[in-house]
């Protein structure tokens, strides 16, 4: 018999592959609708004039196919490792979702911006943290430095405006590393906690049982 | 003058033949020459230019010429004399005056019928009136009989015109090249004065006469004024006087200047400029040079300035580009055969085969032009360059439109006139209906430098399908309605009318690339501005080539009335108004024509006055730094330049330099409009190689969890 528990994760397991589903969905389909991306993008002139829609739904419109085809083909794949390896992905979506637009906006320098890239990141984060965790000493040093070339890229993005190696985007468009800074926040976050809360209950349980050990006299 | 005359009857005629294709001025014998006084009407007789003095004002782009001739009659004989004016490139003349009794009689404009029977009224019985019609859009003509022996006539024709600008170089040409009259003498054997006047709200930072550079003196007091001077006895005026600036804009971005006095309503003319940020990666493009070798190309050294400008872009290709080459007269040639890559071979045989083509037979450019959109491939845009001297016939206009109109969809058709006897209405016609361009260049010019910022133009344009909105002001009769891509160094410039001064929001709307561009800024429309008086004219005289334009519009009635209307209100030529001059106020008042002109002139004349005292207040202040004590290095004196520069920008005329100084750009009136910076995030190379981790490690887990029959 499944328990409440088991419930609620298989239903926010639905929840999230229906956002994620509609989350491609959407970007494919704005692609041909140029008209409804320049509603929807981050437009810094537009969002001050209180267009406050578009601080989440520049997440999902393009500069182009090219850029909507590798950031939908890394998503999917994404949510396929999630979904495999049980990594809780409705967190990091929904608080990427929220978290990009005004990332980008309190950073400045950027005016319009469009892409999946911020969920992205919070998708890749959360999955690297949770394998590092899962790993347990065995390659989870690898997870979390794979994690921190990720955000080293993502500062080196934010300071320079230049991306490493060549980019799906147009010509004329720049980085936006604030935008992947903040996914990878967002998406490591939980996992870190969890990591942390983790290593409070194993020091406790050291400290307990150690002398209960000792007294035996092994 | 001085010079009495009992009779003299000047019948104006205008001339003008309606040619084709781009400008690149050329070459010309010494016996053609501009503002020509002949003897005709089988009279004979030889007229001298004893005076001939050009006194220019440039504001902002837009150019007031004033030419004042005397000529005077060498033979002992009465003479009947011709005077002839070809008027320069897209220039709408405002004023023709002549010295009758030793006053100056300014004419007026009315409309072209009345204008005649006025005319010949005084014909018959033998007075003075003067006439001045257009009948094309390029000469005028007057003739002035008699002449007595020795006499002397003075003439003054007053014209304006915005200049060409290319790779943010403004260029100024007076067209003494232009064949106004083959075989006559044209050498002033008095004294040629030429002076150029110019201010600019965007700073000038180089400023030369590719023509004379040896010759001309080119002073830079301040980095919004410069003059230039040139003068000399019995000049032999065989080649045009250029003149050429350098603007520097750095940020994209608008410049205003209004015209508005009393309660009436104001005339602005609005420039959008591109900035340096939008220079973008030149990409791979293909080229098919289409070649006019006609027998009128062999003239005044056109085929050869033609294969130069040819030889010099085709040298200035990548090799990623490819090209082809079209030469045509009656028939139509082609280099390759096929579109081939720009290498080195491929750029000596054209080379070659440049220099072995003869000038000969008529002009047929439309074949030429269906051979050319042959080599086009869907894959890459195709630009279609014409080198013509525009000697299509007229009944073939309609057709090369529509030909242009057909054009394969990733063809552009760029035109290129060879020569100041271009039909440039075409030209431009033809340039708006192919999302191309037309170019001009004066023989006096450097071709190499023309050469460079037409391909610049080739290569893609800044942004397109550029529109620009009004909110408030009352802001109406914007033209043109519909503008045309916006080019590195060729500035798009509209004008309109408003009704309330104060601010405006002004929203400009286009594409750069593929991205869309709506940017707004915040002008101010001036209560009252005399400084600018020339942009209501060019207001009315664009209103007047838009209705002009229109071929089934002129042909209305009601679109007639309204050329006159404008060309009365203005004083403006044009196929529908002519200008007279009658011999004395009293005349003008008995045919109840009003001294519109008269009055125009004289206010335009007081403001340039005043216009005048600024720039003589701005060269006193900038000679104040002049002398041995005061001097220091880098300061702000003024900068004499009439020789060869000692570096300039690659591919500029040689001659002057910039002000020492550097510009000083807080004096500028412009708005700059700050293009979106617009970011994104790709994946990355680091971003896919997690990604590939993870995918790599879940498949792995899967398998061993498989492998212990624990597989989900």
């Amino acid at each position: 018999m499944a328990t409440v528990t088991d419930l609620s994760g298989a239903l926010r397991r639905r929840a999230t592959d229906v956002v994620l589903a509609a989350i491609l969905v959407a970007a494919t389909a704005l692609q041909v609708c140029p008209g409804a991306q320049a509603l929807l993008e981050f437009d810094r002139a537009g969002i001050a004039a209180g267009q406050y829609w578009r601080l989440a739904t520049c997440n999902v419109v393009h500069f182009g196919w090219a850029q909507l085809l590798a950031d939908a083909g890394a998503m999917a794949i994404l949510w396929w490792v999630c979904r495999r390896r049980g990594v809780p992905a409705g967190w990091p979506v929904a608080m990427s979702l929220m978290a990009v637009g005004p990332a980008v906006w309190a950073w400045g320098g950027v005016d319009v911006y469009r892409g999946l890239s911020g969920i992205n990141c919070a998708l890749v984060a959360s999955a690297l943290a949770d394998a590092a965790l899962r790993a347990r000493g065995q390659g989870g040093a690898g997870w979390w430095a794979l994690l921190a070339l990720l955000g080293a890229r993502s500062v080196y993005e934010l300071i320079t405006g230049r991306g490493i190696g060549p980019t799906s985007l147009p010509s004329d468009v720049g980085l936006a590393g604030a935008a992947h800074l903040v996914g990878l926040a967002v998406g490591a976050a939980p996992a870190v906690v969890r990591r942390l809360a983790r290593r409070g209950r194993t020091v406790r349980g050291t400290n307990a049982v150690l002398p209960a050990i000792t007294g035996n006299g092994l | 003058m001085g010079t009495e005359r009992s009779r003299r009857t000047i019948r104006i005629g205008a001339v003008g033949a309606v040619l084709a294709a781009l400008v690149l001025t050329v070459g010309v014998a010494p016996a053609e020459a501009a503002g020509l006084l002949i003897a005709d009407g089988g009279l004979g007789g030889v007229l001298e230019i004893t005076e001939h003095s050009v006194d220019v004002t440039i504001n902002n782009g837009i150019a007031v010429t004033e030419v004042t001739q005397v000529f005077r009659n060498t033979e002992q004989r009465q003479v009947e004399a011709l005077y002839t004016f070809p008027v320069p490139k897209g220039a709408s003349v405002a004023n023709f005056s002549m010295w009758i009794n030793g006053k100056e009689m300014v004419g007026e404009v009315v409309e072209k019928q009345r204008a005649r029977d006025i005319y010949d009224s005084y014909k018959q019985i033998r007075r003075d009136p003067g006439l001045l019609e257009q009948k094309d859009y390029r000469t005028f003509e007057m003739r002035i009989f008699p002449i007595g022996p020795g006499a002397e006539q003075r003439v003054r024709i007053t014209y304006y015109q915005e200049l060409d600008t290319d790779h943010d170089w403004a260029t100024y040409v007076y067209p003494l090249a232009t064949a106004s009259r083959v075989g006559v003498d044209s050498r002033a054997t008095g004294r040629f004065a030429f002076n150029v006047h110019a201010k600019s709200e965007v700073p000038v930072v180089a400023v030369t006469s590719p023509s004379h550079g040896k010759d001309a003196v080119v002073v830079q007091h301040d980095p919004t004024y410069f003059q230039a001077s040139l003068e000399s006895a019995e000049g032999d005026l065989n080649k045009d006087v250029v003149v050429a600036y350098q603007l520097q804009r750095p940020r994209t971005g608008l410049d205003l200047i209004a015209s508005r006095k009393g309660g009436a309503d104001g005339t602005f003319c609005l420039t959008l400029t591109a900035g340096k940020e939008l220079e973008q990666r030149n990409a791979p493009m293909d080229y098919v040079f289409v070649l006019d070798i006609s027998g009128s190309m062999e003239h005044a050294g056109k085929l050869d300035l033609s294969r130069d400008t040819v030889g010099a872009f085709v040298d200035s290709l990548g090799e990623a580009d490819r090209f082809e080459i079209i030469t045509f007269n009656v028939a139509a040639q082609t280099l390759f055969g096929r579109i081939t890559p720009a290498d080195a071979d491929s750029k000596r045989r054209a080379a070659e085969y440049l220099a072995g083509r003869q000038a000969k037979g008529g002009t047929v450019l439309g074949p030429a032009l269906d051979a050319a959109y042959r080599f086009s491939d869907p894959d890459r845009t195709l630009n279609v360059v014409v080198l013509s001297d525009g000697m299509t016939e007229q009944q073939e206009r309609d057709a090369l439109v529509q030909r242009i109109k057909g054009r394969p969809a990733n063809v552009r058709v760029f035109c290129v006139g060879v020569g100041n006897e271009v039909n440039r209405p075409l030209l431009g016609q033809l340039a708006e209906e192919a999302g191309g361009l037309a170019a001009f260049l004066s023989r006096g010019d450097d071709f190499q430098r023309q050469a460079k910022a037409f391909r610049r133009k080739l290569t893609r344009p800044a942004a397109t399908d550029v529109a620009i909105e009004f909110e408030g002001g009352g802001v109406y009769d914007v033209i043109p309605r519909k503008l045309p891509n916006l080019y590195h160094g060729a500035p798009v410039r509209l004008y309109g009318r408003y009704r309330r001064d104060g601010q405006v929001k002004v929203t400009v709307r286009a594409k750069i690339g593929a991205a869309e561009m709506d940017q707004a800024a915040t002008i101010e429309l001036p209560r009252a501005d005399d400084a600018n008086p020339q942009i209501e004219r060019m207001w009315a005289w664009h209103k007047i080539q838009h209705l002009l334009a229109d071929a089934s519009g002129a042909a209305d009635p009601a679109v007639q009335a309204e050329i006159v209307r404008l060309g009365e209100a203005y004083s403006i030529a044009t196929e529908y108004t002519s200008f007279i001059v009658l011999e004395n106020d009293a005349e003008y008042r008995r045919w109840k024509i009003d001294r519109r002109n008269a009055l125009q002139i004289q206010r335009d004349r007081a403001s340039r006055e005043k216009v005048q005292e600024q720039l003589a207040a701005i060269r006193a202040n900038s000679a104040r730094t002049l002398g041995p004590a005061r001097v220091e290095p880098g300061g702000d004196g003024p900068v004499l330049a009439s020789a060869q520069p000692e570096a300039g920008p690659p591919n500029a005329p040689a001659s002057a330099q910039p002000a020492q100084s550097p510009p000083d750009t807080s004096r500028r009136r412009g708005w700059d409009i700050s293009l979106p910076t617009r970011g994104g995030g790709p994946v990355g190379v680091i971003g896919w190689g997690a990604v590939a981790a993870l995918v790599v490690a879940t498949l792995r887990r899967r398998k061993d969890k498989g492998s212990d029959g624990n597989g989900d």
